[in-house]
C-alpha cells in the first residue's frame, strides 16, 4: 500500500526575512486516500464500489474500486491537516461513510473500508453483548430458511436461564440475533463479523442429509480471539421439524457463553468468572479455551491477594 | 405473548391435615402405652408447624403436659395403679386431637378473609408459602397446563408441613417483551415483595421426537433469611464476629425430563382424572363435582393415596394425584415430592434423600441447606455434609455443583465444631480463644474459594473476621474492600 501512498506539499510561509509583509496566500494540498473495500461478513474484495472524499459536505475526489477491491481516490486538502470524510457506495451494501486524518497535507497509510450486505446492520444489537446467529446453509431435501432464527431463540431460552441462575445483571445478558443475510464465506470471517457488529460471538452452521434424519454441524466464532479456530459442533439424527434446545449440543453452548464471558472479561472479571462457571457446568471435561480463560482472569482479580502462603 | 398484569390466581389453598410422620418408639415399652406415645408425638409435630397464636401455645403446653405423664406413666412398674391414668391420658390425647383439628379449621377461615383482598400478601398469615407458576410452553406442545395443574395438586395433597398454600401465577414465567426480563428475574419482579419462601416454574420446549420438561426452583429475591443463612457467632475473645453460610445456588434447574411423542397425552387424560372428584376414594366411584381453579377449598379426610376436598359451598369429594400418575407422569411427580423435602427442612423437619430423576445440583442443595439447617446443633454433621461436596476443585472434575455455598459452610463449619469441642470443658464461651494456626488452615482454604468465585460476597466477609483473629491486617482490609466493592455493584 506504500505505493499508493503519494504525498504533495508545498510549503507555505514568508518567503524571506525583511519581506514579512509578503504572506503567501494559503495553498491547498494534493493527497491520495487509498485501500481495499471488503465485504465484512465475508472479508472478501468488493469491485465497483465508488468512493467519495468529502469535506464540509462537498465531494472533492472520487474513484471506483478495481478488480481487487482497490481504490485510489486523488483529491485536494482545504488545509494541511483537516478530518475528512469517505463515503463507499454500493448497490448491495449500505453505504459507509467513515472519518480519516489529514496531517501534513497527507492522509497517510491504507483505508480499508468495509461494507456490510444491505440487512447485516439491522442485525446489530442495541445491547452491551450480543451473538449474531447467521446463514444455516439448508440441505439438498428441504427448503427450509426459517434456522437461523430458531436457532436464535433456542440459544436466548437456555443460556439466558443459565446465565440468570447466576445473578448476571440484565443488563448484562445477551441478546441473540438472527441474521439470515450473514453468510461468511468460512468460520474464520464469522469472528471478523461479530467484530464488525460490537457482538461477541457469530453462530453459524450447515444442516445436510442423513436419511431418515438430518446432521447439523453448528460453528462458533467469537470476536475476542478466545478460539484459535472456531469449533464446529456436529449433531446427528435431527428431526428438523422439531429443531430446538434438544438439537443443539451442550459444547455449543458452552462455547457461546465463552465467548460472552471473554467480552466481560475486557472489563470485569470477576463477572467473566461467573460466566465461564455457567458454561464449565454444560460441558464434561472443561474444554481448553475455558480453563485459560479463568486462568488469565483469575490473575487479575484482587482475591488472589487473599491466598495464603504457597497458594 | 402474554397479558402483562401480574395478578395471580388464588387457585389453591388448603391445609394438609395428614402431615405428621414423627414416630419415637420407646424400646422395651408395652404395645399399648408405645401407641399414646406415638400419637402425642404425631400432635406434637402438628402442633409445631402451627402459626404462634394463642391458641397453639396453649396446645404446646398441653403436649408437654400430657408428655411428662406418659413418660411418668411409662417408668412405673404397678399395672394396677396405672390402668385408670393410662386410660385418663388417652382420653386427653383424644380432646388434644379434636382441638388441633379446630384449630386447623379456624386457620382455614382466617385465610380466606385476607385472601380477600384486605392486605396486599397473599396469605399473610400462613407460614409455608410458595408460589407456583404456570410452565411456559411457547411451542404449544399441551403440556404446560396438565404439568402445572398436576404438580401444584401433588405439592397441595403431599405436603409434609401444615399451615401450607401455594399462590399459582396462571401467566407463566415465560419473557415479557414490556420489561425485558425472563426467567428467574422475571419471577423475582413478579413476586416482588410477596415473601413467598420458594417459588416453582418450568418450560416446555419441543424436542426430536416429543418434548422436554424442564423444572425450576428458585429462593425468591426477596425471601427471609431465616431458613436458608445461619450465622455463627465467635467469642469474644476471638472478636466478637460472626461467620455466615448461606444457601448457594438458590436458582436451581430442579428436573429435565423427556418425554416421547406417544406419552405427551397421559399427562393430559392424568389431569382430566384428578380434576374429578368422586363420591368414594376409587378410580370406579361415581363423580360428584370437578376441582375447579379459583375456588378455595380443604383437604378434610384422606385414605392411602386419596385425599377427601371440601368447598366452601359444601360439595367435596375424593381425588389422588397417585392413582392416576403413573410411569414418566408419576417422574414428573419428583418436582413436587423435592419441593415439599426443600418445605419441610426449612421448618426443622429431617432431611429426605431427594428422588432419584432430580439432577445433580438439586441433589447438591438438600444436603446443603440441611447442613445449614443443622449448622449450629450439630456442626461435626455440616463439616461432614460439606467437605464431601467441597473437596473437589473447579480445576479438577469439572462442574462444582454448589461450590462456593459448600466451602463457605465448610468454614463455618469448622469454626462451629471446634468452638463446641472448646466448650465442652466447661470454659465460658466469650473467652474460648481458638488455635490461630487452625483458623489459619480454615482461612487459607476458604481464601482459594474466593479466587474461583470471586463474586461471593459472603465467603469475603467470612475471610475478614478470620483475617481479623489472625492480626493479618492487609488481608483483612483487602478482603473488606472486595467485600465493599461487590456490595457497590
Amino acid at each position: 500500500m506504500d505505493a499508493l501512498r503519494s504525498t504533495s506539499r508545498v510549503a507555505s510561509g514568508l518567503v524571506a526575512a525583511g519581506c514579512w509583509f509578503l504572506a503567501v496566500a494559503p495553498v491547498q494540498a494534493q493527497a491520495i486516500l487509498g485501500g481495499t473495500v471488503i465485504d465484512a461478513t465475508t472479508g472478501l474484495p468488493i469491485p465497483g464500489v465508488e468512493v467519495k472524499v468529502q469535506h464540509s459536505g462537498q465531494v472533492v475526489g472520487s474513484a471506483t474500486s478495481d478488480g481487487n477491491g482497490i481504490y485510489q481516490v486523488p483529491f485536494t486538502a482545504p488545509a494541511p491537516d483537516v478530518t475528512m470524510v469517505a463515503a463507499a457506495n454500493s448497490p448491495n451494501h449500505t453505504l459507509a461513510t467513515r472519518p480519516f486524518q489529514v496531517i501534513d497535507g497527507a492522509a497517510s497509510g491504507a483505508h480499508d473500508i468495509a461494507l456490510f450486505p444491505i440487512g447485516v446492520t439491522a442485525c446489530q444489537a442495541g445491547t452491551l453483548h450480543s451473538v449474531i446467529v447467521g446463514h444455516f446453509l439448508p440441505p439438498l431435501s428441504s427448503s427450509r430458511t426459517d434456522f437461523p432464527e430458531r436457532v436464535a431463540r433456542s440459544l436466548e431460552s437456555a443460556l439466558n436461564i443459565r446465565l440468570q441462575a447466576v445473578y448476571l445483571p440484565p443488563e448484562l445478558q445477551p441478546s441473540f440475533e438472527d441474521c439470515a443475510e450473514a453468510k461468511p464465506k468460512t468460520p474464520k470471517f464469522g469472528a471478523r463479523l461479530a467484530r464488525a457488529l460490537g457482538a461477541d460471538a457469530f453462530v453459524g452452521g450447515n444442516i445436510a442429509d442423513d436419511p431418515p434424519a438430518y446432521t447439523v454441524s453448528t460453528y462458533v466464532s467469537d470476536a475476542h480471539d478466545l478460539f484459535p479456530s472456531p469449533p464446529v459442533i456436529t449433531s446427528r439424527s435431527i428431526n428438523l421439524e422439531n429443531f430446538d434446545e434438544a438439537s443443539i449440543s451442550g459444547d455449543a453452548y458452552a462455547a457461546v457463553l465463552g465467548a460472552i464471558a471473554a467480552g466481560l472479561a475486557k472489563n470485569d472479571c470477576v463477572t467473566a468468572i461467573t460466566v465461564v462457571k455457567a458454561a464449565t457446568d454444560l460441558v464434561e471435561p472443561d474444554p481448553p479455551y475455558l480453563a485459560d480463560l479463568r486462568a488469565r482472569c483469575e490473575a487479575r482479580i484482587p482475591n488472589t491477594g487473599l491466598l495464603g502462603p504457597g497458594r | 405473548m402474554t397479558n402483562l398484569a401480574p395478578a395471580p390466581c388464588i387457585a389453591l389453598v388448603a391445609l394438609a391435615l395428614m402431615a405428621a410422620t414423627a414416630t419415637t418408639a420407646v424400646a422395651g415399652m408395652d404395645v399399648d402405652l408405645e401407641r399414646e406415645f406415638q400419637r402425642l408425638s404425631g400432635i406434637r409435630a402438628k402442633v409445631a408447624e402451627l402459626p404462634a397464636y394463642r391458641e397453639s401455645e396453649d396446645l404446646r403446653q398441653q403436649v408437654e403436659i400430657l408428655g411428662r405423664r406418659l413418660e411418668e406413666l411409662a417408668s412405673g412398674s404397678q399395672p394396677d395403679e396405672t390402668s385408670v391414668e393410662r386410660e385418663s391420658l388417652r382420653k386427653q390425647i383424644d380432646t388434644l386431637q379434636l382441638r388441633l383439628a379446630d384449630l386447623a379449621k379456624m386457620i382455614v377461615d382466617f385465610r380466606e378473609q385476607i385472601s380477600s383482598g384486605e392486605n396486599e400478601q397473599f396469605f399473610p398469615g400462613v407460614r409455608h408459602r410458595i408460589a407456583a407458576f404456570t410452565f411456559d410452553d411457547p411451542h404449544q406442545t399441551g403440556l404446560g397446563d396438565p404439568v402445572s395443574f398436576l404438580l401444584a395438586k401433588k405439592l397441595l395433597f403431599s405436603t409434609r408441613v401444615s399451615s401450607f398454600a401455594i399462590v399459582n401465577y396462571r401467566q407463566g414465567a415465560e419473557r415479557d417483551t414490556s420489561s425485558g426480563l425472563a426467567y428467574f428475574d422475571r419471577v423475582d419482579a413478579l413476586t416482588d415483595a410477596q415473601g413467598f419462601l420458594l417459588a416453582l416454574w418450568g418450560r416446555v420446549s419441543p424436542t426430536n421426537d416429543g418434548a422436554r420438561i424442564d423444572s425450576y426452583l428458585q429462593v425468591p429475591a426477596d425471601a427471609d433469611d431465616a431458613p436458608y443463612v445461619r450465622t455463627i457467632r465467635l467469642p469474644e475473645a476471638m472478636g466478637s464476629g460472626a461467620l455466615t453460610a448461606r444457601l448457594k445456588p438458590d436458582r436451581i434447574q430442579l428436573q429435565s425430563l423427556v418425554v416421547t411423542a406417544d406419552q405427551i397425552g397421559m399427562f393430559e387424560a392424568a389431569a382430566a382424572q384428578v380434576a374429578t372428584l368422586r363420591a368414594e376414594p376409587s378410580a370406579e366411584s361415581t363423580p360428584t363435582g370437578r376441582l375447579d381453579e379459583g375456588k378455595p377449598y380443604r383437604i378434610v379426610d384422606s385414605n392411602g393415596e386419596w385425599i377427601r376436598l371440601r368447598f366452601d359451598d359444601g360439595v367435596a369429594g375424593w381425588t389422588s394425584v397417585d392413582a392416576f400418575c403413573k410411569d414418566i407422569c408419576r417422574e414428573l411427580l419428583d418436582v413436587a415430592i423435592y419441593t415439599n423435602d426443600i418445605v419441610a427442612l426449612t421448618s426443622g423437619l429431617s432431611p429426605r434423600p431427594p428422588p432419584p430423576s432430580v439432577t445433580r445440583e438439586a441433589a447438591a442443595v438438600t444436603d446443603q441447606l440441611a447442613a445449614i439447617v443443622a449448622a449450629a446443633d450439630d456442626p461435626r454433621q455440616a463439616v461432614d455434609v460439606a467437605s464431601r461436596w467441597a473437596e473437589r476443585s473447579p480445576t479438577e472434575g469439572g462442574a462444582l455443583v454448589g461450590g462456593t455455598g459448600f466451602a463457605n459452610l465448610l468454614a463455618a463449619a469448622r469454626v462451629s465444631a471446634a468452638l463446641d469441642a472448646a466448650g465442652g470443658d466447661g470454659t465460658n464461651f466469650d473467652s474460648i480463644r481458638l488455635d490461630r494456626s487452625f483458623i489459619a488452615t480454615v482461612a487459607n482454604d476458604l481464601a482459594v474459594a474466593s479466587v474461583h468465585d470471586p463474586g461471593d460476597i459472603d465467603v469475603v466477609e467470612n475471610l475478614a473476621v478470620l483475617f481479623a483473629y489472625l492480626g493479618d491486617d492487609r488481608r483483612r482490609e483487602l478482603a473488606l474492600d472486595i467485600a465493599a466493592g461487590l456490595k457497590a455493584r
